[in-house]
């Protein structure tokens, strides 16, 4: 078996992890059922680098995000794994010393901002909180951060409303405010998904602009495979709470090794010719409202086997060499052999 | 090649004509009798064709009046001027029976299929109401025909008892289209029908719908904002922007070499490599967002933001630069004579109050770093820099007077681009101008 080795960033790096995801469950009790949203994930952010986690609605990747804030509410809680960001153990140690070291956005730019306030109200209100800068200074501090997300005029917006922002401008808003805390990992929670094409493009640009200016670390949640695509370094695929895949982005493109990655891959609309039918994984994600007893995918897997349906697979490694690694029986054999497998 | 048509759809060798959209504007007004605002301009003048059988793919970001165009089509909105033909007949003047003669011919399916479902009928209810309601046959046959639609759409007969939360969002987009296929209408509405579902569903309910045409014959006119999905499904496509249709023709050949400049910045917008740009299409990243409707730029729609913006016959030599720099300052100058209209601003214009923080000339001063301007060119900039903070909109006059291009000023007629008959409103594709995909 022969693969490209890929440059990954990290091979060079050589640093520490800044956030490092190990085991993490948070489940949900209900009435009915407990629901376990994200089911024994880990992976690694290291600094500068945007790692991207995409999945289907339902997936756990808007928990997972939650998790990483703090934000988990009831009825859900964190019931096991780490979350070390730099020093600190989060969930034994607490969020309360690394507030604003973590910024988080979220898709609906209208939601996360407040009407009655000025923009720069509120970009002043983090500023305040964050780096305890007040009055004229942090008038000046706001301005230049709205500057530097691209609003045009800034010194004249940063009085108006979020009414008087479209939602490209608002969006832009909120990454100003995530800035104000100076955070050194962002988490973007479908920052685009709200938003059209053409604006999509220059947030996306944004967001790279700024990732090279301030070496900030981006955990980009979506689940559209383009927008991933342009903007990870490195991809989990994530489906019913557990981290299918994970590998750079470049090679889970070009060689997906689960096939719950390769039938997201090819029911893109744009990957099939037009005058065929588009290639469709039968079945629903299921809701994870029980502790893993095989694989969640067999149900729907084109290739399960009846090992799959009685096992959890283990995670192995592809190519140690880019940490390339699979939640699947079949991972690191080619297609080939596959097919004679079954 | 190119030649202007006035708006006649000409050279396909498509099947008969469905529809015949003619100068079709719809305008939505505010309700005050006097001093309201102007009118949204949501569709402003569109001509197109529709073919039976075909699907028509109708693409456009948010706000550029396509779900507009579609709820005028079925009479949901009522048309300002223009004419939608079908059979010799004007819709746009049916109202009582007619009009729901009309309407039973049209099925339309909405986005969200959590919000257009009522909860508190079943699935049975759901898809009989358009057949009780317009008293379709009777109530026996009425519910043999909920029965095959369910089939028809890939659900099961123990579906009829049940109630929509009860079903996961591509089920629920399945319902919607049994209800709309209930009156056996031979022409669709689709207004974003995949959008609200995750890709893997998505592909499914696509299938179901190219499914559905084969079987049924039906017209789908398929609004939606993922190209990808337009390429996958569409046999000719339609561009809006600002309720105006720049680019129309085969769906090949419009995402193959697209020929309006609106028509490449949105292509090349795509992000991944799974998208249905060309190869050779750069990435155009447009400046700002789409003029608001109700002020629609004076010449071509696209003018505020075009990357293939023509010069100014006396600054033909401009650095592109430096026209770039002109055009962001109108932007500013735009933006700021459009919110300085109410009271608080005009009373400080008249007091000659200036505006606060920094000036207008620290934002020409950071546009036009390391670019020269001739010594007119300057002295306009600089007459408009000077006039900006207290009358905006006297200072956009004065840029708008002297960097006048004919982009600003003459709205683009159609041009036909090839000879499938594909159109696209620009003026560069003028014989005396370079082409939209040579900028």
């Amino acid at each position: 078996m022969s693969r490209p080795a890929p440059t990954d960033r990290r091979a060079t790096r050589g640093d520490e992890p800044l956030l490092s995801v190990r085991d993490l469950r948070t489940v949900f009790y209900t009435d009915k059922e407990t629901i376990h949203a994200v089911d024994g994930i880990s992976f690694d952010i290291y600094p500068g680098e945007t790692v991207g986690l995409v999945g289907e609605s339902g997936s756990g990747k808007s928990v997972t995000a939650r998790s990483i804030l703090g934000l988990v509410d009831e009825p859900g809680a964190i019931e096991n794994g780490e979350i070390r960001f730099k020093n600190t153990e989060l969930v034994k140690e607490g969020w309360d010393d690394r507030r604003g070291e973590i910024a988080i956005i979220f898709q609906d730019p209208s939601n996360a901002l407040n009407p009655v306030y000025t923009i720069g109200n509120q970009i002043r209100e983090a500023l305040n909180i964050h780096q305890g800068l007040t009055g004229a200074a942090a008038r000046e501090r706001a301005i230049e951060l709205l500057e530097a997300v691209g609003i045009p005029d800034a010194p004249r917006r940063v009085d108006e409303y979020p009414h008087q922002f479209s939602g490209g401008m608002a969006q832009r808003a909120v990454i100003a405010i995530s800035l104000a805390c100076d955070p050194d990992l962002l988490v973007c929670d479908e920052p685009t998904t709200a938003l059209d094409v053409t604006i999509q493009a220059q947030i996306l640009d944004l967001l790279t602009d700024l990732q090279q200016k301030e070496d900030l670390a981006i955990l980009f949640i979506t689940h559209d495979m383009g927008v991933i695509e342009e903007t990870a370094d490195r991809v989990n695929v994530i489906y019913a709470g557990e981290i299918v895949e994970s590998a750079p982005t470049e090679l889970l493109f070009s060689d997906p090794e689960h096939p719950y990655t390769t039938a997201l891959l090819e029911s893109i609309p744009g990957r099939t010719p037009p005058d065929e039918q588009l290639p469709t994984i039968e079945g629903e994600v299921p809701t994870p409202n029980g502790p893993s007893e095989a694989c969640r995918f067999a149900p729907r897997c084109p290739l399960a086997v009846d090992e799959c349906r009685e096992k959890v697979p283990d995670t192995v490694s592809v190519d140690d060499r880019v940490e390339h690694s699979a939640a699947c029986i079949f991972a690191g054999e080619e297609y080939g052999n596959r097919g004679e497998e079954l | 090649m190119s030649s202007p048509t006035q708006g006649a759809d000409t050279g396909s060798e498509r099947g008969d004509t469905l529809l015949e959209i003619r100068d079709l504007k719809t305008y939505y007004t505010d309700g005050s009798l006097i001093g309201g605002e102007p009118p949204v301009r949501a569709v402003d003048g569109i001509s197109l064709e529709i073919a039976r059988g075909e699907t028509l793919g109708l693409v456009g970001e948010s706000g550029c009046g396509k779900s507009t165009l579609g709820r005028t089509l079925v009479g949901l909105e009522s048309a300002t001027d223009g004419t939608i033909a079908v059979d010799g007949t004007d819709i746009t003047e049916l109202s009582g029976s007619g009009l729901r003669e009309w309407q039973q011919r049209i099925g339309m399916v909405f986005q969200d299929p959590q919000e257009s479902l009522n909860d508190r009928q079943t699935i049975g209810e759901v898809i009989n109401g358009p057949l009780e309601t317009h008293d379709w046959k009777t109530p026996a046959k009425r519910e043999e025909r909920v029965f095959t639609l369910l089939d028809q759409v890939g659900l099961r007969e123990e579906h009829f008892y049940r109630y929509p939360h009860q079903f996961s969002g591509g089920q629920r987009q399945r319902i919607g289209i049994a209800r709309a296929l209930a009156l056996e209408p031979e022409f669709l509405i689709l207004d974003e029908p995949v959008s609200a579902l995750d890709v893997s569903v998505q592909a499914r309910v696509i299938n179901l719908l190219e499914q559905l045409q084969e079987e049924l014959g039906l017209t789908y006119l398929f609004i939606a904002h993922d190209l990808s999905v337009i390429r996958h499904i569409a046999d000719r496509v339609a561009v809006m922007y600002l309720g105006n249709l720049m680019e129309v023709g085969p769906t090949e050949r419009v995402f193959d070499s697209p020929a309006n400049p609106y028509t490449r910045s949105l292509l090349s917008a795509i992000p991944g490599s799974s998208t249905p740009a060309p190869d050779n299409l750069e990435r155009i990243t447009l400046r700002g967002t789409p003029p608001n409707p109700r002020h629609p730029p004076a010449g071509c729609p696209f003018a505020t933001r075009c990357p293939g913006k023509i010069k100014p016959a006396e600054y033909e030599g401009l650095s592109d630069e430096a026209f770039d720099a002109i055009e962001a300052f109108r932007d500013v100058l735009r933006d700021r004579s459009r919110r300085e209209t109410g009271l608080s601003s005009q009373l400080k214009r008249r007091l000659g109050i200036r505006g606060d923080g920094r000036s207008v000339e620290a934002i020409v001063g950071e546009l036009f770093k390391n670019i020269d301007l001739s010594p007119k060119a300057q002295d306009v900039l600089d007459q408009a820099t000077e006039a900006a903070e207290l009358d905006p909109e006297e200072a956009l006059a004065t840029v708008n007077e002297e960097f006048n291009s004919v982009c600003d000023r003459e709205s683009p007629a159609e041009h036909e681009v090839d000879e499938t008959g594909r159109r696209s409103r620009c003026i560069r594709h003028r014989a005396e101008h370079a082409s939209p995909g040579d900028t």
